[in-house]
């Protein structure tokens, strides 16, 4: 629209002024924070009981280590301090991914339903404000809850633990956790809010997340399977690991410096102990992922929708 | 007539250009990964019975039969609900329980549709079309027929009871069945996908199974299901599930909220 | 055939509705009350979607809720827009007429009669996605009159129309109540719902307020004397005389038109009976004569307001 003529009559009909809006977009200095501020308050109470969940899967390393204190460490061999954190880390996977189907999925997918962009879009907020403040929302809740419960296990370990070798790991530890907790936040929002974007109904959004997480985990073990004959353990491992859930473990356990294990044994596959998935195409699937989500999302935020017949 | 109305006003749902593209996907998607296994591996070593195994239990039998089933069972209440159209539906001289089972038979034939279709690519790309006979897929077809209906009935009973039933159909589907089953004892028994893996058993890869699995089988050696048994009990799930859906359905208040109000 | 006994609904600690008993024979009746007064609740209710939470709701002397039998000869307009949208109109007026107990000849017969009485015929092979409200809310219309009810429940029939579409709905509503159906038509619009009907039920906070003839019921409400307004070359002459009727509370001389008097009375059917022949004794000329407050808005803001 073009800023208001001087030539142009005055009239009440012919007068147009109204409708141009060039000027300097006189808000907030982070636009994108009222939108995540707002969802983050509607979504909330939906999915503090899954963040307790959260809390549980650090419980259980937390039993685990306060139980080492009383056994010999010959009987279930050494573990570091940061094996028990990926522990919990692993544990928290599932549940993350249910937090991210439940607020994620739905919430670009929402606003199309309730035709909200027309609204949202008419305001001085643009596109990227828009898609930035619903990126961080889901990222935001995730990140909390990714990294509360192992921030309150590190204290645990701090308090309880701390002459009994924690000390030597604890200044490592802080930044590993902190790079754990950021991960499934950043890789679940862009995947999720790159779905929802597409879908104008929440539960198809949520259906196909849910089902593209799921189906790449199954048709990654498969291939798993395939080619581990041919490229031998180390590769099939990596396959193994080629899937959103894959990628948010293998990674964990680089960042971690761990193996998944169970009982203190390390976990065993094709009859060996489970090496580590190589962390190049681990990270680049993750950015590739995330950047894939992002494209998506902002190329279908749109206020309105042109209906074909 | 009416219930042949609602039945194709439900199917015509998944025939939209977006369902049905996602549909094509997911009945390729196991015929892909065998064509795969098929030209990595050499041929003398290609075994195409255990490629049909591991693709139909881990791809068919553990996602496409599941997620298919659970979004058609959840969608028949959820998306009229979600779409506010249940009104119109509520309101017709029609009883409430004959609508709700019209509307699932509707919503069940892409599903099983879907599922079967790609169990059947499946065969032919490992076995090629002229081996069918002799190998499990008659045998899988009748299973999978049966998963969809019985899958498919809880899903509908999610749907008639909870307001964001396609996510707790997703836990149940892959939380519960997948954690459950392999629980030692008895516990398994409480899941559908162990009845499924009774009636179609397949072999999983030898160097797939962790040992976890392992661990937890060799806790409680699990004691056998009988086919017939496994049968009842999956009939006796379906037809539990569909009437006391239809019974909530009938009995239930479902006003979609008003966004002015 | 709609009757309510004492009829309550309350959503948790919310009152929806409160105590209503009310009769709705065959004809217009006008379902009024601001946001949040009660009335989708009540619509809800008559149609089956809601059941009362105590006392009674009858449609053709039955409960309606999953009542296949009151849904045969009821029909409904909802005012959310939630529609098929990947439906043409024709495909989705057939679906809930075949649903609705309709088939062969008489279906397609029904469903053109329909879509040409709301006027859809040219937009009827058109997927419901690609329609504007105004059209959204014309085959919704159609919908609910395609199997010929003798109940009609419309709720905000004339939102998104434009004043021809409004016009023409009017028309139609008008016709089918004289056809001897109990049409019920909630709306907002009120000098349109007054030129539809003056049997009204209006609403407010939960309760209800009134039912029946506006103009009986506006004769009922003592607390505002009615005002009328009368345009004369002799105002004060007028007012003068018109003081002299013990019914006449007051009277007021307009700042900017020097010519018109408003009287306040509390018996407008003695003044109206009186004021001939005041008229004709002082030999005044009457250019304009007219009741301010003897109409659907003035009662419903006495009524609400206070």
């Amino acid at each position: 629209m073009n800023p208001p003529d001087e030539a142009q009559p005055k009239g009440l009909i012919a007068d147009l002024s109204y409708r141009g809006y060039e000027g300097p977009l006189l808000t907030r200095r982070f636009r994108w924070w009222v939108i995540t501020r707002n969802e983050i308050k509607l979504v909330f109470r939906d999915v503090w009981l899954l963040g307790l969940l959260v809390i549980f899967a650090y419980l259980i390393p937390g039993v685990q280590l306060y139980l080492r204190s009383f056994i010999p460490p010959e009987i279930f061999g050494e573990r570091s301090f940061a094996s028990y954190f990926y522990t919990g880390y692993s544990g928290s996977l599932f549940w993350l991914f249910l937090v991210a189907l439940l607020i994620g999925a739905p919430s670009i997918a929402g606003d199309n339903r309730a035709n909200a962009l027309q609204i949202l879009l008419a305001k001085p907020i643009t596109k990227l404000d828009y898609l930035i403040g619903k990126l961080a929302a889901v990222f935001f809740i995730l990140f909390g809850m990714s990294l509360i419960p192992a921030l309150a296990l590190y204290l645990f370990c701090l308090g309880s633990f701390n002459d009994q070798g924690f000390s030597k790991e604890a200044l490592g530890i802080l930044p590993r956790i902190i790079a754990a907790s950021l991960l499934p936040a950043v890789v679940h929002s862009s995947v999720a809010v790159g779905v929802s974007a597409r879908s104008k109904s929440p539960m198809v959004a949520t259906a196909v997340y849910g089902a593209l997480y799921i189906a790449l985990s199954i048709v990654s073990q498969i291939a798993s399977n395939i080619v581990v004959d041919r490229g031998g353990q180390e590769v099939a491992t990596t396959v193994m690991h080629l899937s959103i859930s894959g990628v948010l473990s293998g990674i964990g356990q680089h960042i971690y410096n761990a193996q998944p294990s169970f009982l203190g044994q390390p976990l065993r596959i094709w009859g060996e102990p489970l090496p580590r998935p190589e962390l190049l195409p681990m990270v680049a699937l993750a950015a590739a992922l995330c950047a894939l989500g992002i494209t998506l999302a902002a190329s279908h935020i749109q206020a309105v929708e042109v209906v074909r017949d | 007539m009416s219930d042949l109305m609602l039945f194709q006003t439900a199917l015509r749902e998944y025939l939209t250009a977006k369902r049905f593209a996602v549909a094509v996907v997911v009945v390729l998607l196991p015929s892909l990964l065998a064509v795969l296994w098929k030209y990595t591996t050499d041929r003398a070593f290609f075994d195409p019975r255990l490629a049909y195994d591991a693709l139909a239990l881990g791809l068919i039998f553990g996602f496409i039969l599941i997620i298919t089933s659970m979004l058609a069972g959840t969608s028949v209440v959820s998306q009229e609900m979600e779409r506010k159209s249940i009104v119109y539906l509520l309101t017709r001289p029609v009883p409430r329980a004959r609508i709700l089972l019209a509307r699932f038979l509707g919503m069940l034939v892409p599903a099983a549709l879907t599922t079967c279709l790609s169990a059947f690519l499946l065969a032919v790309t490992c076995f090629g079309p002229r081996n069918l006979s002799g190998t499990p897929l008659m045998r899988d077809l009748g299973v999978l027929l049966i998963g969809v209906f019985a899958y498919g009935s809880l899903a509908l009973l999610l749907g008639t009871l909870l307001r964001k039933a396609i996510m707790y159909a997703i836990y149940f589907a892959f939380g519960w069945e997948n954690t459950v089953s392999n629980l030692p004892g008895s516990f398994r028994k409480i899941s559908i996908i162990t009845y499924l893996k009774v009636l179609a058993p397949h072999s999983p890869p030898s160097n797939g199974s962790s040992d976890l699995i392992e661990i937890l089988q060799h806790l409680s050696p699990p004691k056998a299901i009988t086919p017939s048994s496994a049968v009842m009990v999956l009939f006796a799930v379906t037809v539990a599930a569909a009437a006391l859906a239809a019974l909530v359905f009938t009995f239930r208040e479902y006003s979609p909220k008003d966004d002015a109000a | 055939m709609i009757s309510l006994r004492n009829a309550s609904r309350w959503y948790g600690q919310v009152i929806g509705i409160n105590d209503i008993t009310a009769d709705l024979p065959p004809g217009l009746t006008a379902l009024l009350g601001p946001n949040g007064a009660g009335k989708s609740t009540l619509i809800k209710l008559i149609t089956g979607i809601l059941r009362p939470t105590t006392g009674s709701v009858l449609v053709f002397g039955e409960r309606p809720f999953a009542n296949t039998k009151v849904y045969r000869r009821l029909g409904y307009c909802p005012e959310i827009d939630g529609l098929y949208e990947s439906m043409t109109g024709r495909e989705f007026v057939t679906a809930m007429a075949t649903v609705s107990g309709l088939k062969g000849a008489l279906l397609r017969k029904k469903v053109d009669e329909a879509i040409s009485l709301v006027g859809m015929e040219a937009a009827a092979s058109r997927v419901i996605g690609g329609y504007s409200k105004g059209m959204k809310q014309r085959i919704k219309l159609a919908q609910a009159i395609v199997h010929d009810p003798d109940v009609l429940v419309l709720d905000e029939p004339l939102s998104g129309l434009d004043p021809i579409g409004r016009r023409d709905m009017t028309n139609l509503i008008c016709s089918l109540a004289q056809q001897g159906k109990c049409i019920v038509v909630s709306s907002h619009i009120l000098h349109e719902v007054e030129q539809m009907t003056s049997n009204i039920l209006l609403l407010y906070r939960g309760r209800l307020l009134a039912s029946g003839d506006v103009y009986h019921i506006r004769s009922l409400i003592d607390k505002h004397p009615h005002r009328v307004q009368i345009e004369t070359s002799e105002p004060r002459l007028l007012a003068a005389e018109l003081m002299r009727f013990p019914h006449v509370v007051s009277v007021r001389f307009s700042d900017g038109s020097p010519n018109q008097v408003e009287v306040e009375t509390k018996n407008p059917e003695a003044f109206y009976s009186q004021l001939p022949d005041v008229v004709l004794e002082g030999d005044f000329e009457i250019t304009a004569f007219e009741s301010l407050d003897n109409n659907l808005e003035a009662v419903f803001r006495y009524l609400t307001e206070g």
